[in-house]
């Protein structure tokens, strides 16, 4: 919500704020203090009356209309569209997904037998020791953070004139953030503070690389650099990811299983 | 709102809520129901962001196939629509810069015409109103992409400027000053329709 100043006639840019109702509350500087002005204010209550006129004559415009199977003829193109993508190789599909699912499944087996090692003890019949779900988990997050912390490194470096294409790494941040969730939901669960702070914060940084347009100006590129930077993240998760290593290697080595049961 | 227009919202939600989670689960059926739930509004904010058909349902089409390869990193704390709003809205400056579209010379628009001052919808102004349709265009085509977009979400669709700023990836000043130029232009093309010499 905005604030403006009213010690002399209101500006174009102020009514269009007022009228968005965008403007705070408040008695001094907000939407009260310009109905205020408006009532004793002819020059400026005729200003809004004009925008408000406009806006008017502006939800005019016509939009054509689409017929009530629209939804559903999107759909069989939205789903050709799928096909064609997937024969030529550009993206998964609902008949790729099952690896994205594999990925996260695995990610999940890891998680679980964390969860589970650590609060539950390792159950009769378990042949997977606490200390071996462990590692595995500390290995899989080192892994997880390095490929983020390469991830960030290279599009820190990104270079080019006019629009930079970032698909390949948005599409990479993406699924970075899907098993981000799944770990930092694990170090949450698990009392390790230190490490889903910084993994929400990896988290935050991965989800708005995807979500960025997928071709974005040298300052939004910047723009973009300059946020993952001030939240200093890289040195983070640099630090908590060389912690999970040092961990994940002087664990106590397993006497009942291996890591290739899990 | 009512208590029972508050039930009706929450059990919508929590049924989009149960789609989108089989969706992201890799159900296909569930991504169609979000598909065709969504295509009409998808429709109207696409045309009113790129001015014609061919464009509207272009942004329609990538939208949905953006929101698929990214349910992975939809996260239910943003509403599924105001994240559709989001991508699309992306897709559509990048269209509109592609095609420059939005350079056409909206001159055409500047023609005098008779001021539609009263309130009365009367059949004088309901006669009048495709002219408005087809003038109102042609001033929306004046702006530029970011202008149109930003313009569009807060005017039709009534998301707020804060909104409209994470959508776009641009900060608040940045977008209001987007909305506040798209003002100054359509006020200065169609002003004389609306009874404003100045």
């Amino acid at each position: 919500m905005s604030e403006i100043r009213i010690d002399r006639h209101l500006s174009e840019d102020d009514l269009v704020l007022y009228l968005y109702g965008e403007l705070s509350e408040g008695p001094a500087s907000g939407r009260e203090a310009v109905d205020r002005h408006l009532s004793s204010c002819d020059a400026c209550r005729e200003s809004s009356d004009r925008l408000r006129r406009l806006f008017r004559i502006v939800d005019e415009m016509p939009v054509p209309e689409r017929p009530e199977a629209y939804g559903s003829q999107v759909w069989q193109r939205v789903r050709g569209a799928l096909h064609e993508r997937e024969r030529r190789g550009d993206w998964r599909t609902w008949f790729s997904i099952p690896r994205l699912s594999l990925a996260a499944g695995i990610a999940m087996l890891v998680v679980v037998a964390f969860v589970f090692g650590r609060f539950s003890g390792a159950p009769g019949g378990t042949p997977v020791s606490p200390e071996v779900r462990e590692r595995i988990l500390l290995v899989a997050v080192g892994d997880h953070l390095e490929r983020s912390q390469r991830l960030l490194l290279e599009l820190s470096h990104v270079e080019g004139a006019g629009l930079v294409d970032i698909a390949e790494h948005q599409s990479r941040a993406e699924e970075l953030a899907v098993s981000n969730r799944l770990y930092r939901q694990t170090a949450s669960r698990g009392g390790d503070d230190a490490m889903a702070d910084v993994l929400d914060e990896l988290e935050r940084v991965l989800l708005e690389i995807a979500n960025s347009p997928s071709a974005v100006t040298p300052a939004s590129l910047q723009d973009l650099r300059s946020r993952i930077e001030r939240r200093g993240i890289v040195f983070k998760i640099r630090v908590i990811g060389e912690r999970a290593r040092d961990e994940g290697r002087t664990a106590k080595p397993s006497t009942v299983g291996t890591s290739s049961q899990v | 709102m009512s208590p029972m227009q508050g039930a009706t919202r929450t059990t919508v939600e929590g049924a989009e809520s149960i789609t989108l989670a089989r969706a992201q689960a890799g159900d296909s059926e569930a991504f169609q129901m979000l598909v065709e739930e969504n295509s009409h509004k998808m429709f109207r904010l696409a045309y009113r962001m790129t001015g014609n058909e061919a464009d509207a349902e272009d942004v329609v089409q990538e939208t949905f196939l953006r929101a698929y390869r990214r349910l992975g990193a939809y996260e239910s704390r943003a509403h599924f629509s105001s994240w559709l709003h989001r991508i699309a809205a992306n897709y559509a400056i990048d269209l509109l810069r592609r095609r420059k579209r939005w350079q056409t010379d909206p001159v055409d628009a500047t023609e005098q015409t008779s001021p539609l001052t009263g309130d009365d919808p009367g059949p004088e102004s309901r006669a009048f109103a495709s002219e408005i349709g087809i003038r109102v265009e042609a001033a929306l085509a004046g702006l530029t992409a970011k202008e149109r977009v930003a313009f569009t979400m807060r005017h039709f669709e009534g998301l707020s400027i804060k909104e409209i700023a994470a959508a776009t990836d641009n900060n608040v000043n940045t977008t209001k000053n987007h909305i506040f130029r798209a003002v100054r232009k359509l006020r200065k093309i169609l002003g004389p329709t609306v009874g404003d010499q100045r």
